[in-house]
């Protein structure tokens, strides 16, 4: 009738034969127990849940390496200091608004190519393959016509200079003919202007031969490297207008932010923990409470924040503080309803009937509860404090320049929204702020979703 | 009803005073520079006699009751620095009109992306508006307002070729400024939207409906949104403070000649009896959307009537 | 017993809850009878919910009918997967009286207007013919004075009240089969059998089916004419009123009518279940109820029993009542109550 045969075969740990089939089986307590048993644990589960979220796990792993790159980026080698004004190794002019690079190499020469260097240090040379200049309104000899470069002689010594300079004949003659410019022009040993206009640019030694030490007189040995810097590294967000490196900045800048954030952060969460407790656990302070907060809520946090920098003097503390007295209150309200929920369940009612105090109540049936929802907002408080840092210094009272933050760089970078080659100044900026905000939050919310025991399904 | 809004009316003005009197007693805590067009070049007895005249040299209690005194009459002092002599009132009545219109303008076309936005998310959970929708909610909430007016600022006007300034006669170049300032309230309407319709969509009274026999697409249009709709009317209040702070951006960032580019004009100038003033005006503004936010909920859910609402949100 | 209106045969309904497969109904079959009343028992979430919702396709999305029948009127309900095929059954032909009255209402809408819907939706009258029908509806299901309480707000409502309207809505339509989920268990002792004498009137009234889903025994006594005992997905036991009162068969029924309190023997500790329903997330073999069954055979742990007609209206899915099995007496108070049923029939 049945094939009772083939499911015993596949029942391992109950080896009975099929005579014993109708026997009494002994009624396990344990069993009986176990056949509903889920291995629960919360902390497993969120985690779990986390996990699964993968835009969130990208995000925490974006943010857990950039925040440790944050920290440890003025220890690494070749960092520049974000206050320090760059100027040019040899002219001493400030390096402003260098685009970004990440190498200081203007450009690749080719092998052969003439230079007349000078000793810089020990690996490098200052060079230039500018050969002599010519006058203004000076006749000489073209050689041979080029759209771009024009072979010339002049005073007995041949070169190239840059044809748009020229002032040339309207039909240009077959062979050699005398040209002349309007403007001084530099003749150079190659078809190049490898030296940015006349600037010193930079060889390493070991690429060129030196010809003649008493005219420096070189030529590379190979393809050859020409970097506007001695040194192989850029600025690899470029600099600012006064010539200080962006890269320092933006990494100086998010330290700043960040801090501002975390202090804000963590002072919300303590004074907004413990008026909330207070607030939503002593019913005789509710009424009292709820009406002063009716009253502090209706001043827009913004305007809160502009009054008190406007009031006090400039600086991380003001800043801090004025963000902080707008901040607590909205955690204090959250918590205090959180508590009205949950003061009144059961648990908490059998607690009391317990003798439970109300201290050991809240601290240990309360706020346990209470530890996704309040992480959520920590974690949301951190990008909240970073904005408001970005507003207050938008409106003229935020930090004093010589202290980097997102809010200033980002100030400083819209003054230059008008010159589209200068926006890398906002940009920098403005992304990685962008990257740390997004991932706050959205490790924020992933986290109170994952904490929600409703999600543990 | 009557009740409700009288009572609701009463405790508006009196924490109205309440606010207006902090902030002016916090505003006296200013150095006194921002009283003067050129204090360093004045003398000592120039100084005095000023603050005499200003009344600034009363006890705080005195200050603040002549404070309401002319408040009543309509009079919000002169500016100092910004255009001095002036008087408050007037300057604000001449930029106030500009920034109402912007406001008004974003507000509709915020309601007019997000209400739809939400509810397209609220209907394809987890599908492509959902996502889409969750995604520009996040960005928006996420990265402060600044960075995104500036960007769009930058790219915009090149994109569609419109100057970058706001010119109160040239209609083109409103667009952006609205639709910067509605970008916050957009999303947040979406959001709340989204989620009160989700949470609506698993009350029993739904589970009810399509036990009636009501399709999916009536529900959500005739129960879901509607009763969605009640407790978004609560975040009207947070809505209007958005677009003020916002307008504090965008008309400085725009030079458009209102109110919220007045505010960061006279910080920067420490013109402290200005500043005052519009500070004082935007927290009657929190209030008085704060009302309308109560008076709307009472007019919208039959309940408010008959329950005795509790003092906060 | 009269014709077939409403046959399940072997229905299996799975959730699929983030990956992981919930087997909610596993292979039940049932004959619903033209006018008579049913009460599904079962502790919670043995899916009695679930499987009266398979009748209307009212389950969550993620549940998905994974293979049998459910015939009604010539059609296989459990094929239909447009929404559209469901609106004219669902308040049209089989309509649903819910748990909780206080949140099945919505507060926003009058209640007048929220039985003129239903009756929009499935009868070819104009708004004028749906007030007026509505206005009877609410007379109907006792409620006076329905001019002006049409007009009002649920929250103006008592429970009982607001029961009575739900009851309303689902009768408006005239459906052929009433589905009640629990709909006493949320209000007062008091009101309870107010609105159970009402159902049966009801149904006395307009000839419907009803199906009553309950853990309340009291209930089912006094409302059904049969009873199914359902326990992890499946019905284990179904038969008369009678029948199950006072002869069970499956140990579950004994266990079930074990505990309650009325049963209990004066100075006795109560009975209760030992153990726990099964998790049905993981695949259950043998009988579902084994691990808590003292009288479990070695076979219940190793396959699952068919159902064993005791009677032709009564059938159990025991192994105790194989031919094979060694004889076994019931508890001690289950043969009170038999010898009870045979002294007086």
């Amino acid at each position: 009738m049945l094939s009772v045969k083939d499911a015993m075969s596949k029942n391992l740990e109950k080896s009975v034969d099929a005579s014993n089939l109708f026997q009494r089986a002994k009624l396990d307590e344990a069993a009986a127990e176990r056949a509903g048993y889920s291995d629960y644990s919360y902390w497993g589960s969120t985690l779990r849940v986390f996990s699964k979220n993968r835009v969130a796990m990208v995000m925490l792993i974006v943010l857990v390496l950039l925040l440790i790159f944050t920290v440890i980026q003025p220890y690494l080698p070749g960092q520049r200091n974000p206050n320090t004004v760059n100027n040019h190794p040899a002219t001493g002019i400030q390096l402003s608004n260098q685009s970004p690079s990440f190498s200081a190499e203007l450009l690749k020469v080719p092998e052969g190519t003439e230079l007349t260097v000078k000793e810089y240090d020990d690996a490098w040379y200052e060079a230039s393959n500018v050969v002599g200049s010519i006058n203004k309104r000076t006749d000489f000899t073209c050689l041979e016509y080029g759209d771009t470069w024009c072979r010339v002689e002049y005073d007995g010594q041949e070169g190239y200079v840059q044809t748009s300079w020229l002032k040339l004949p309207d039909e240009i003659p077959e062979g050699p003919f005398t040209v002349k410019s309007n403007y001084k022009i530099s003749l150079y040993a190659s078809a190049a202007d490898i030296t940015n206009k006349g600037d010193p640019v930079y060889v390493e030694k070991k690429d060129v031969k030196l010809l003649d030490e008493a005219t420096g007189l070189a030529v590379t040995t190979g393809e050859t490297s020409v970097c506007s810097l001695p040194s192989e590294t850029g600025f690899w967000f470029g600099t600012n207008n006064i010539g200080q490196d962006l890269w320092a900045r933006v990494w100086a800048g998010t330290r700043t932010s960040l801090l501002i954030g975390v202090i804000v952060a963590m002072v919300e969460a303590v004074v907004g923990i413990f008026v909330g407790v207070v607030w939503g656990y002593v019913r005789k302070l509710d009424r009292v409470m709820t009406e002063i907060y009716n009253i502090l809520d209706n001043i827009p946090s913004t305007i809160v924040l502009i009054l008190i920098s406007y009031i006090m003097k400039p600086g991380l503390s003001t800043l801090v503080f004025a963000m902080c007295l707008t901040g607590w209150l909205g955690m204090a309200r959250f918590i205090r309803n959180q508590i009205v929920i949950i003061r009144d369940r059961d648990y908490n009612l059998a607690s009391r009937c317990l003798g439970t105090g109300t201290f050991r109540i809240i601290l240990k049936n309360l706020l346990p509860y209470l530890v996704s929802v309040i992480t959520l907002r920590m974690a949301l408080a951190i990008p909240g404090a970073i904005g408001s840092e970005v507003f207050v210094t938008y409106i003229g009272l935020g930090l004093p320049a010589d202290m980097p933050s997102l809010g200033n760089l980002i100030n400083e970078g819209r003054k230059l929204i008008t010159s589209p080659s200068l926006r890398y100044q906002l940009i920098f900026p403005a992304i990685v702020l962008s990257i740390i905000t997004i991932a706050f939050y959205i490790i924020g919310n992933a986290f109170a979703d994952a904490a929600d025991p409703k999600n543990h399904v | 009803m009557l009740r409700y809004i009288l009572r609701r009316l009463v405790g508006a003005t009196i924490t109205l005073v309440i606010v207006l009197s902090i902030v002016f007693v916090l505003l006296r805590q200013m150095p006194i520079e921002g009283y003067f067009e050129n204090y360093d070049k004045l003398s000592p007895a120039v100084i005095n006699a000023r603050l005499e005249s200003l009344g600034l040299n009363d006890p705080i209690a005195v200050q603040l009751k002549d404070f309401f005194a002319s408040l009543l009459r309509g009079d919000l002092g002169t500016s100092a620095r910004y255009r001095v002599g002036a008087p408050i009132g007037s300057i604000i009545a001449q930029k106030a009109p500009v920034s109402i219109l912007l406001g008004l303008l974003s507000m509709a076309l915020a309601m007019t992306l997000g209400i739809p936005l939400g509810a397209a998310m609220a209907r394809s959970k987890g599908k492509f508006w959902d996502k889409f929708g969750t995604l520009f909610i996040v960005i928006i909430n996420a990265v402060p307002s600044a960075v995104y007016y500036i960007l769009i600022q930058m790219y915009a006007t090149d994109l569609l070729k419109i100057p970058m300034l706001f010119e109160r006669g040239n209609p083109v170049t409103w667009i952006l400024p609205v639709f910067s300032m509605s970008l916050g309230n957009t999303a947040y309407y979406a959001m709340w939207l989204r989620r009160y319709m989700l949470d609506e969509m698993n009350k029993d009274y739904v589970k009810l409906a399509r036990a009636k026999g009501v399709s999916t697409r009536k529900i959500t249009m005739r129960h879901v949104f509607r009763n969605a709709f009640v407790p978004m009317i609560q975040y009207l209040p947070t809505s209007i403070l958005y677009t003020v702070g916002g307008s504090i951006y965008i008309e400085s960032l725009y030079s458009v000649p209102g109110m919220g580019g007045l505010l960061v004009d006279v910080i920067g100038r420490q013109d402290n009896p200005m500043v005052q003033a519009i500070v004082m005006l935007y927290c009657v503004i929190g209030v008085v959307g704060l009302l309308l936010g109560d008076l709307l909920m009472g007019v919208v859910d039959p309940r408010i009537k008959f329950a005795k609402k509790e003092g906060a949100r | 017993m009269g014709d077939v209106i409403l046959s399940v045969k072997d229905l299996n309904l799975k959730f699929d809850l983030r990956g992981r497969v919930l087997h909610a109904i596993r292979g039940v079959s049932l004959d619903l009878y033209k006018g008579e009343s049913l009460a599904i028992v079962g502790e919670s979430g043995s899916g009695k919910s679930v499987f009266t919702k398979c009748f209307m396709g009212l389950n969550d999305l993620n549940g998905h009918i994974d293979s049998g029948e459910i015939l009604y009127d010539g059609k296989d309900l459990a094929k239909i997967t447009q929404e559209k095929d469901w609106l004219p059954i669902r308040g049209g032909e089989i309509a649903m009286v819910m748990q909780d009255p206080m949140t099945s209402l919505n507060p926003l809408k009058t209640i007048g207007a929220q039985i003129e819907e239903a009756i929009l939706l499935h009868q070819k009258i104009d708004r004028h013919g749906a007030h007026a029908q509505m206005l009877s509806v609410l007379k109907d299901v006792g409620i006076d004075e329905p001019e002006r309480r049409a007009r009002q707000y649920p929250h103006e409502f008592s429970g009982g009240m607001r029961q009575r309207v739900v009851i309303a809505i689902a009768v408006a339509c005239r459906p052929k089969i009433l589905i009640c989920d629990e709909p006493t268990t949320a209000l007062d002792v008091t009101i309870q059998a107010q609105i159970l004498s009402l159902i049966k009137e009801l149904r006395d009234r307009l000839g419907l089916t009803c199906v009553y889903i309950t853990h309340d025994l009291g209930v089912v006594a006094n409302v059904a004419d049969r009873i199914a005992v359902m326990y992890a997905g499946d019905i284990v036991e179904i038969g008369l009123c009678e029948e199950i009162f006072y002869d069970p068969r499956h140990p579950y029924t004994w266990a079930l009518l074990s505990s309650l309190p009325q049963l209990g023997v004066r100075g006795q500790p109560l009975f209760s279940i030992k153990g726990t329903p099964p998790n049905l997330y993981t695949e259950i073999r043998g009988d579902a109820f084994a691990p808590r069954n003292p009288y479990a055979l070695e076979i219940d742990f190793v396959e699952r029993p068919p159902y064993f007609d005791v009677s032709p209206t009564h059938k159990a899915r025991t192994w105790l009542l194989d031919p094979r099995a060694p004889k076994i007496d019931p508890p001690v108070n289950i043969r009170a109550i038999r010898a009870k049923g045979s002294a007086n029939p």
